[in-house]
């Protein structure tokens, strides 16, 4: 098949998948369109404050929410990007590594996906809509704060996919916690293992297998570079991680792998339903930004597609941003 | 390449004739400024009365809260309803940047300290608003908002002097032991 008719078979694919799954849910988000280009207005896209207020015990799901997240279920069209590629997802249940996973998908990638055992609901539909998109999906449920797990981890996804070059480090803890004299040792500890110890397993494991012109591609946020005082355990480690991005684009850029990162500002997941953010900053989440609304995970899916493609080839140490107006990068 | 004069001077023509996609839209500057300050007003008090809602447990707050959103959201109502008779041009929506840092610190707020932040986050609105009000309310140039402007500054002054009690109360509340 040439690449033209190739393209064409993909794009057939994806809009039947997404034609199949199209639903009443998704037909209410504004920002669900099943054809690439065009604009809509980012400030009524998609759902703005003030939302209902909601609570799920950890981890929480997205299929819970209200209003349901937008990962790109039924509007992302994917061009064969990552034709070939093979990429590990932590976190890939819900949130941006949901976008990403299926964006990969969309895009021609195989995708291991990587979750807590309590968001098996979240991640099933996302292994389906892998499946969908004619790639290979591999589960790997766990909890990535150990170093053996983490090992276990990338041999699994190795093995899986059958070869590695795309690695998203995107799984987090967040809890909003606004005096440090609350913050228990158990907390930071759980919040240090989930978000710099374990991309340093991680990544650590995979390294070796990862040849030139892999991609590594790190969750930050907007909060490493202006943290909210309730987020004192968690910011830092976002700060981390836009470092170690950089010093690890240093290290690996002569071995031909790029190493960046994604500072998204208030995006609508489970983390916020969950204990990341208090009731009084979910009611009223992305109203701070000035497009007047949170983002959609689905948003952030083309960063992470850009930063793993052969087209990025030149983007190396960097991070890239999405926070509707406010904070930085 | 040079174009011939007349292929130039068509296209400056079809330029002058086209209306930029964000004109500034009628009224004085001033008078612009004010309903886009008055509307980002409104929308801030709504906001973080539905933020205190969510939050506070405080009958105070909770008290405060509830008129806010109910005086706020037929200010709101007035200042549109004006806008409309001037002709003018609606204010885009939303709060402004500074506030966006208010609303941004009082999410992040918890328990006692977030009723308190609350108060002296209304006192410093309040007083701002009414400054924002009277000046026009005084010396504006559209008789429909200056009328607006005169009868929301009656209702600010009276939420002033509520904030200045709740934040009373509040920081009376800290004293205690």
């Amino acid at each position: 098949m040439d690449e033209k008719t190739r393209r064409q078979a993909l794009k057939a694919a994806t809009l039947g998948a997404a034609a199949a799954l199209a639903s009443p849910v998704a037909a209410q988000m504004g920002g669900s369109k099943a054809q690439p280009g065009g604009k809509q207005d980012p400030r009524s896209k998609y759902p703005k404050p003030p939302f209902k207020s909601q609570s799920q015990p950890w981890p929480g799901l997205a299929s819970k929410m209200n209003p349901r997240p937008d990962h790109g279920d039924t509007s992302y069209v994917g061009s064969g990007r990552l034709t070939g590629r093979k990429a590990l997802i932590t976190g890939g249940d819900s949130g941006m590594g949901r976008a990403a996973a299926i964006a990969f998908a969309r895009e021609g990638a195989d995708v291991a996906i990587n979750y807590l055992p309590e968001e098996e609901p979240d991640a099933r539909e996302v292994v389906e809509l892998i499946r969908q998109a004619g790639r290979k999906a591999v589960a790997l449920p766990g909890d990535i704060r150990t170093a053996a797990f983490c090992k276990d981890l990338v041999a699994k996804a190795l093995a899986g996919l059958g070869g590695l070059d795309i690695l998203v480090c995107n799984a987090a803890r967040q809890q909003s916690i606004p005096s440090i004299l609350d913050v228990t040792d158990e907390e930071f500890d759980r919040t240090m293992k989930t978000n710099i110890y374990a991309p340093f397993w991680i990544i650590r494991a995979a390294v070796p297998h990862l040849d030139p012109g892999s991609a590594i591609i790190g969750t930050a946020s907007e909060q490493a570079y202006n943290p909210d005082g309730d987020l004192y355990a968690y910011a830092q480690t976002k700060a981390a991680t836009m470092n170690y991005v950089k010093s690890l684009a240093k290290q690996l850029g002569p071995k031909g792998i790029r190493v960046n990162g994604v500072a998204p500002g208030p995006i609508w997941t489970p983390l916020q339903v969950s204990g990341g953010a208090s009731q009084g900053k979910l009611v009223t989440f992305g109203a701070t930004a000035p497009l007047g609304r949170p983002g959609q995970p689905a948003e952030l899916a083309g960063i992470y597609v850009r930063l793993a493609e052969d087209d990025g080839s030149y983007t190396t140490g960097n991070i890239y941003g999405a926070g509707g107006g406010q904070g930085q990068p | 390449m040079r174009l011939p004069l007349r292929v130039l001077t068509a296209g400056g023509a079809a330029l002058a004739l086209v209306a930029p996609a964000f004109a500034q839209g009628p009224g004085s500057q001033r008078t612009r400024e004010f309903v886009s300050a008055s509307a980002q007003s409104d929308q801030f008090e709504i906001d973080e009365a539905v933020t205190a809602l969510a939050q506070s447990e405080n009958p105070d707050v909770r008290g405060f809260a509830t008129r806010m959103i109910e005086d706020h959201r037929k200010t709101s109502q007035a200042l549109a309803d004006a806008v409309s008779r001037s002709k003018l041009a609606a204010p885009p929506p939303g709060i402004g940047g500074d506030q966006s840092m208010f609303l941004s610190a009082l999410q992040s707020a918890r328990g006692s300290e977030f009723d308190r932040l609350y108060a002296r986050q209304q006192v410093l609105a309040h007083h701002a608003a009414l400054v924002t009000v009277e000046v026009y309310a005084a010396s504006g140039d559209d008789p429909n908002l200056r009328a607006v402007a005169a009868d929301t500054s009656a209702l600010i002054q009276s939420h002033s002097a509520m904030a200045d009690q709740l934040a009373a109360k509040m920081e009376e509340g800290q004293a205690r032991p």
